[in-house]
């Protein structure tokens, strides 16, 4: 199953609630998924520098930190840090043209990179939203838009970094969570692969995160991109995918996964179940519709 | 704890477990109501399952989420918003209205009774019913009437591919634009009675069927036995 959400704020500049909406839906849709849950926030965007999120597998959290400051110091410099629990959370003042990741991961055992862009922040746990929540504090997180996700696994370990949101590393700020299972992920991957791409992890999930950020790269549009992962992967999907600028979702062509999407002047709030958008939106105003297959929407600042 | 005045009665949905909530609809039935307002739905799953009572009439009062009315065998249920996937399956007799659109699978198995959406329906309208009348007011979405086995589903808008995949038996009509009939689905022509069928049908719901160019499609039949004459048929309907 999995829950997959999303909130997207209308307008240049335009904030909200976004850490509380997409736990709060998250929430409502945890019997799709009770093995973990993630979100993708979108800060306005910082001019200067990337925001990097680091999760910390190690049980001496202040070497490990000291570990990962001492490593991002040799290419770029910190601005700020904080952590709570095995999160930490840095802005930092350049990505090493995409090789900050790696080169902390490399330095700092037990340390891995969730996301780094200019206002990208995953953060992901095991166990339900509310608990990643009371964990991270994220319902205090304001932002322009957003994506959730709740997972029962079908592929790959349920473990921390096998959780979504997945970040399309090491594109900054473009990150996806979907519900579904992709059959041709391995040939997708190798193909990614032969073309420079890495991946973090062994979830097929991620290759939908690269295989959007590849075309983006190549100048395609959001919608061209879209539209050519429904004839490029196979399976059965629904995924929402996020970028600095806004949030894309596509639906296979066999209709086999929910997803809708719900909209005013406003907002667009994103959800695989009405139950999770009722729960923050009660407005009889503002109502959902199932995405059709083979469909694609799209909506940018 | 509601209570039943004059044959009515309220159950509001705040804060209380789906369970629950049908709970109380089965004893305020068992008690006399013959009206039930439930407020408050919220987009909650399963709500008024499998009654079998043949003159209650439940009114929802927002949207209900998947598999909501469900297994029932004669009540009169009425939803003002939206229902989820898997609305009114398997219902036996009895009659659903639905003002809002619907997820996928609307009247998925049902046997008898009506199923009426104002809006517009996902995919697998009315896949493998087995009887009773499937209407949309809007249009509905892929592979919708897959596997009909017989019944009627009457289609104001558009419908999209695969419409009709693989059916035995039973009549869908369109009155909008068809993307693409599914293996074996073939047009048929429209007879006095379909007129007769459609208008009555469709007039309950301040729907003019005159005012449609509807498109009546039937199994060619070709399926019902396997051919080796017709290879190719075979091969995109399995």
């Amino acid at each position: 199953m999995c829950g997959i959400v999303g909130i997207f704020y209308k307008g240049e500049g335009k904030a909200g609630p976004v850490g509380q909406v997409l736990v709060d839906m998250c929430y409502q849709l945890f019997r799709r998924g009770p093995d973990s849950a993630g979100v993708a926030l979108y800060g306005l965007p910082l001019e200067d520098g990337f925001v990097v999120r680091v999760d910390l597998e190690r049980p001496d959290l202040d070497a490990a930190e000291g570990e990962v400051l001492v490593a991002i110091d040799e290419v770029s410099s910190v601005k700020e840090a904080s952590r709570r629990t095995r999160s930490l959370r840095l802005v930092v003042t350049t990505d090493a043209d995409g090789k900050l990741a790696d080169w902390i991961e490399e330095r700092a055992p037990g340390a891995r990179v969730f996301s780094i862009g200019r206002s990208m922040e995953i953060v992901k746990d095991l166990g339900a939203a509310d608990d990643v929540d009371h964990l991270y504090d994220l319902r205090g997180f304001r932002g322009t838009h957003g994506i959730g996700h709740t997972r029962m696994a079908t592929e790959s370990r349920v473990d921390t970094a096998h959780s979504h949101p997945f970040w399309a590393r090491p594109f900054p700020d473009i990150s996806v969570v979907h519900n579904g299972h992709i059959t041709n992920y391995h040939k997708l991957k190798r193909r990614l692969e032969m073309k420079g791409h890495r991946f973090a992890t062994g979830n097929d999930s991620e290759v939908i995160a690269i295989y959007i950020a590849d075309r983006l790269q190549n100048g395609e549009s959001l919608d061209d991109a879209l539209r050519a992962s429904i004839e490029d992967l196979d399976g059965t999907f629904a995924y929402l995918i996020s970028t600095a600028q806004g949030v894309g979702l596509a639906r296979d062509q066999f209709a086999t996964k929910p997803l809708l999407y719900a909209e005013n002047e406003e907002l667009v709030v994103l959800a695989s179940e009405e139950i999770s958008i009722r729960k923050v939106f009660p407005d009889p105003g503002l109502v959902p519709r199932e995405l059709q297959a083979k469909e694609v929407r799209w909506w940018l600042k | 704890m509601a209570e039943v005045m004059a044959g009515a009665a309220t159950v509001d949905c705040r804060d209380r477990e789906t369970r629950d909530i049908n709970r109380e609809i089965k004893r305020l039935i068992g008690e006399g109501a013959k009206e039930i307002r439930v407020s408050n739905p919220a987009g909650r799953h399963a709500l008024a399952v499998a009654l079998k009572v043949p003159d209650v009439r439940i009114e929802f009062d927002g949207p209900v989420g998947w598999y909501g009315a469900g297994m029932n065998f004669g009540p009169h249920i009425v939803v003002k918003g939206n229902a989820g996937w898997g609305l009114a399956e398997c219902q036996m007799d009895g009659r659903v209205e639905v003002h809002g659109h619907v997820g996928s699978g609307a009247a998925a198995s049902i046997r008898g009774g009506l199923v009426y959406v104002e809006g517009d329906t996902g995919a697998r309208a009315g896949i493998a019913m087995k009887g009773g009348v499937l209407v949309v007011g809007g249009s509905v979405g892929y592979m919708s009437g897959f596997m009909m086995q017989r019944g009627a589903m009457v289609v104001c808008g558009d419908a999209a591919d695969g419409l009709g995949d693989s059916m035995y038996e039973g009549t869908i009509y369109v009155g909008g634009t068809i993307a693409a009939p599914g293996a074996d689905a073939e047009e048929k022509e429209m007879t006095e009675d379909d007129g007769v069928f459609l208008k009555e049908t469709l007039s309950p719901f301040g729907i003019d069927a005159s005012s449609f160019d509807f498109t009546k499609i039937e199994s060619g039949r070709r399926l019902w036995n396997f051919s080796t004459k017709e290879p190719e048929l075979w091969k995109t309907a399995l």
